[in-house]
């Protein structure tokens, strides 16, 4: 008897825990193909290493939303839930795109200014070299550096006496010049021509300028183009040394060649406008 | 001792039953009033739409659009179950959207310096094969 009564109370006891099995068991049958769809998804974004790298807040989201909807009975509700966390992965695995492209990015910048920077420092090197090589070959053009540029010094002797016609001999120096300014394009020139104190100022200041123009006509008739290069006489004005002795005289009647520091290697001109991300 | 056992068996069937319940309440317990979610989509369309989503997301964006559109009408027509559906919808409709925008500009951007590198690279392959002297 008593244990018939046991026996009955177990039943019972085995019938509601099949009535919530079975309950459970609908909710996961209800678990419709879009709560599927969305466990999949995640599943499969979760394993993704890139995706749980780059978006872990909206993964664990997805996550959460998911967890909602299975322990949803409401079918409409349950869909809706797994709506949501499709939607989620698919915002977590396009955030992690984003988070990739992003730094793909901003590596490249890093990489261009590398380039940029090199490129830079090679222009301003080679500049440089060239420069002094030069120097070294116009040593008798008196080249010199200044903070105008390199200036080179056509001396009175290269010139015929109260003329302005050039010398042989400057010809020949001024053909390492030409060399020079047919490999840099860029490079722009600009002729001042200089008198002593003997004679009358617009006699001087003639002369200057005709010497100045001739050096000037000399690199046209040499292939340099006329727009790089502009002449003008100074006259007496700037004196290298004293006027009262012969020796002084001849240095201050001279052609100066001012070839100015090219500004910045044009390297800059390509470069894009793109703000930082 | 069997009285006891009667006992013992009846408590875990209410137990069993109870908990039964309790999950199937939680299950239908929702969180956000429909206003709130329509607010909330609002914002997420409108930070799409600043995220060029029409552009890069069209397909989203619009979805996110017509939901809230739904949402609202719900709203009109007091079914506030539907209306917060539809708005939470539109929510993450917007911002898959608004992300996708975003990710695709940062792969333009990607490719835009990668096509300024090559430039920089052919310059600079040319600077270095030029004579120099």
């Amino acid at each position: 008897m008593v244990s018939d009564h046991l026996n009955k109370t177990t039943v019972w006891a085995a019938r509601a825990l099949m009535l919530n099995i079975l309950g459970l068991v609908a909710a996961c049958a209800a678990q419709s193909t879009a709560l599927r769809g969305a466990q999949h998804a995640y599943g499969e974004a979760r394993g993704d290493p890139v995706v749980v790298r780059e978006a872990p807040v909206a993964l664990h989201e997805a996550e959460e939303v998911l967890r909602q909807a299975e322990q949803t009975s409401d079918e409409d509700e349950v869909n809706h839930l797994a709506y949501l966390a499709q939607r989620q992965v698919e915002i977590a695995r396009a955030e992690a795109k984003m988070k990739t492209a992003e730094a793909e990015a901003e590596r490249r910048l890093k990489e261009r200014d590398r380039i940029v920077l090199e490129a830079r420092t090679r222009e301003a090197e080679e500049a440089h070299a060239a420069v002094e090589q030069l120097i070294l070959e116009l040593a008798d053009l008196e080249a010199k550096r200044t903070e105008r540029g390199m200036v080179l010094t056509l001396g009175d002797v290269l010139f015929d006496y109260n003329r302005a016609s050039l010398k042989p001999g400057a010809q020949q120096n001024l053909y390492r010049l030409v060399t020079y300014l047919s490999e840099h394009p860029e490079q722009m020139i600009r002729i001042e021509g200089h008198a002593d104190k003997t004679g009358s100022d617009s006699y001087n200041l003639d002369l200057s300028e005709r010497r100045a123009q001739a050096v000037r006509d000399f690199l046209i008739g040499s292939g340099i183009g006329a727009e790089r290069i502009t002449a003008r006489g100074l006259g007496e004005a700037y004196p290298l040394a004293s006027n009262n002795t012969e020796a002084g005289r001849q240095q201050n009647r001279r052609v100066e060649i001012v070839l100015p520091t090219p500004t910045e290697p044009r390297v800059k001109a390509i470069e894009p406008a793109i703000a930082a991300p | 001792m069997t009285a006891k056992i009667v006992s013992h068996t009846r408590w875990i069937v209410v137990t069993i039953i109870c908990g039964g319940a309790v999950l199937a309440l939680a299950g239908c317990a929702s969180e956000t009033t429909p206003l709130d979610a329509v607010s909330t989509a609002e914002l997420a369309v409108d930070r799409a739409t600043e995220a060029k989503a029409a552009q890069y997301a069209p397909l989203e964006l619009r979805l996110a659009q017509e939901k809230l559109e739904r949402a609202r009408s719900s709203m009109s027509e007091n079914e506030h179950e539907e209306a917060r559906r539809q708005a939470e919808q539109a929510r993450v409709d917007a911002l898959l959207a608004e992300t996708k925008a975003r990710s695709e500009s940062a792969s333009q951007q990607r490719e835009e310096i990668d096509q300024t590198m090559d430039t920089l690279k052919r310059e600079a392959d040319r600077k270095l094969l030029a004579p120099s002297d």
